[in-house]
């Protein structure tokens, strides 16, 4: 009996709690759920600390993609989890409707829990997704917003978990096999299909988006935001106008100021030409999980602030030319301010700074996020 | 319940209070309550629903060869769609960065989609044919 078979009306009992909605597949997709969420709550953790370090913590500066990594995979597995999201719902959908609702205060209290699990979960992921595609269509500050809801997220997993665990290992221990308990031909695809379905979902979302930071998946990411093209062959977060430095950037009579204990000095474009130029390959990396190898070019920070008396044990304050927003400055820990790698750079991939990278000099730093490796630079201050 | 749960579970407790704070404290909790509890609802109510529906259609409609090609080309294209989402209007789209959201995503999602119901398709008639070559057989 292998051709059609009659549509059920209402559906089929074993349709609501055949191998779709069986509790080895949702405790499988659950593991999977948990392990990518637990690896895009760590490195979400690490990207936080690094833009507002604690005091007992420090970034290391090697290896100079080690950014580039943790952040790719912060994106790469919120991407991951949108299929494997809404796979898992799936599988547990019928239990919506569980009746009675609600049998005891427990109860009660163990759905509210999957409730605000769901929530947070759905959150992040569109959040994170949209935040990627640069699209606000909300009124809250992504940054925190995201950051606060990833801890009810993963509470709320911890919770699920705790509920669900001698569920969970009755599930994981039972074997996936089909043919004992419920014939196939009756209850439609196995478990072990549907497994393979969001498993071949999480590989196609993957391959769709992750071009943006694995160089040799741009031209299958259809659906990755950026190509990785961009002026000098590398792509812009926030371009000059959009910074409103267009004027102030291209002045000719800039100066650069740097200021350290024993001196204030103050530099044209030509004088920091003239300081001993230093190459170095460094990736941007952005937040948002885009990333690209660049070649950089000019002097090293830490001449700059041996020049005005600082120690490389201090910390370096990089000032924009842009006043607006969050990110007109950032701090350059002590560890990164020495490295031989941390330049102010002049030149990209062998031109001058495009305006939109940062003419007339910018930050590069390696293992950095984007975000703090600061544009149009006019003022450096070695911080006491 | 045994010390390790008991222990996982108020490990949970405290994040999720701290997250909670967390809302509280650096945003509004109005603004973001909406986009919390929005999608639940918009889930429970007419995706879920939607996407179970047409698996049960699936189920009862079409011959056992092709259903386990069409669950997986539909658990895929609902995956991309759901990615595709983000970037296909280009919303976040400005006009002094070319850089960002540089890409066709309308021809891209198509072609995906396209290749993943051709693959389908594909898996389909070679599931049919050794179907057919077995009854043959038996």
């Amino acid at each position: 009996m292998t051709g059609r078979r009659r549509l059920s009306i209402p559906p089929h009992e074993e349709e609501l709690t055949g191998p779709l909605h069986d509790e080895r597949v949702a405790a499988r997709l659950g593991l999977a759920l948990g392990i990518a969420f637990g690896i895009c709550f760590i490195t979400g953790l690490v990207s936080h600390a690094i833009q507002q370090p604690p005091w007992w913590f420090t970034w290391p500066t090697r290896p100079v993609n080690l950014y580039r990594v943790t952040q790719g995979l912060h994106v790469i597995t919120g991407i991951a989890s949108i299929p494997l999201l809404l796979a898992k719902l799936a599988t547990v959908y019928p239990r919506l409707f569980t009746w009675p609702p609600v049998r005891s205060a427990a109860h009660a209290l163990e759905r509210a829990s999957v409730l605000v699990l769901v929530g947070a979960a759905f959150f992040e992921l569109i959040s994170g997704l949209l935040n990627i595609a640069h699209w606000y269509p909300w009124a809250f500050f992504f940054p925190t917003a995201h950051y606060a809801v990833a801890w009810i997220a993963v509470g709320a997993i911890l919770v699920h978990i705790a509920v669900k665990l001698p569920v969970i290992r009755r599930a994981l221990g039972a074997p996936m096999g089909d043919s004992e308990d419920t014939p196939a031909s009756d209850a439609g695809p196995s478990r072990r299909i549907f497994l393979a379905a969001a498993g071949a979902g999480v590989v196609a979302a993957i391959l769709a988006t992750a071009g943006a930071t694995v160089p040799w998946l741009r031209r299958v990411s259809v659906l990755a935001v950026r190509t990785g093209e961009g002026p000098q062959g590398v792509p812009v977060n926030k371009s000059a106008v959009a910074a409103g430095v267009v004027d102030s950037a291209s002045d000719p009579s800039f100066r650069l100021e740097v200021a350290g204990p024993d001196a204030v000095v103050t530099l044209s474009l030509a004088d920091l030409r003239a300081m001993p130029q230093t190459v170095a390959d460094l990736p941007i990396a952005c937040v948002e999980g885009w990333s690209a190898s660049a070649t950089w070019r000019g002097v090293r920070v830490r001449d700059l602030v041996t020049r005005v008396g600082g120690s490389p044990e201090q910390d370096v304050r990089f000032i924009s030319l842009q006043e607006s927003g969050l990110y007109g400055q950032s701090v350059l820990p002590a560890l990164h301010a020495r490295d031989d790698l941390s330049l102010l750079a002049l030149e990209l991939n062998g031109e001058e700074l495009d305006l939109d990278h940062g003419f007339p000099c910018r930050l590069i730093a390696p293992s950095r996020p984007g975000v703090l490796q600061t544009k149009w630079v006019r003022r450096i201050e070695v911080i006491a | 319940m045994s010390v390790g749960r008991s222990i996982l579970m108020a490990v949970g407790v405290a994040l999720m209070t701290f997250g909670g704070w967390l809302v509280i404290a650096n945003n509004n909790p109005l603004q973001v309550a909406p986009w919390v509890l929005g999608p639940v609802l918009l889930h429970d109510a007419l995706l879920a629903p939607l996407i179970l529906g047409v698996v049960w259609l699936g189920h009862g409609l079409l011959p056992r060869y092709a259903q386990a090609p069409a669950l997986v080309a539909l658990v895929v294209c609902g995956g991309l769609t759901a990615v595709a989402a983000s970037v296909i209007t280009r919303a976040g789209a400005r006009p002094d960065n070319p850089s960002l959201l540089d890409r066709n995503y309308v021809v891209g999602y198509l072609g995906a989609i396209a290749l993943t119901v051709g693959l389908a398709v594909i898996a389909t008639l070679l599931n049919r044919r050794r179907t057919l070559s077995s009854r043959r057989v038996t």
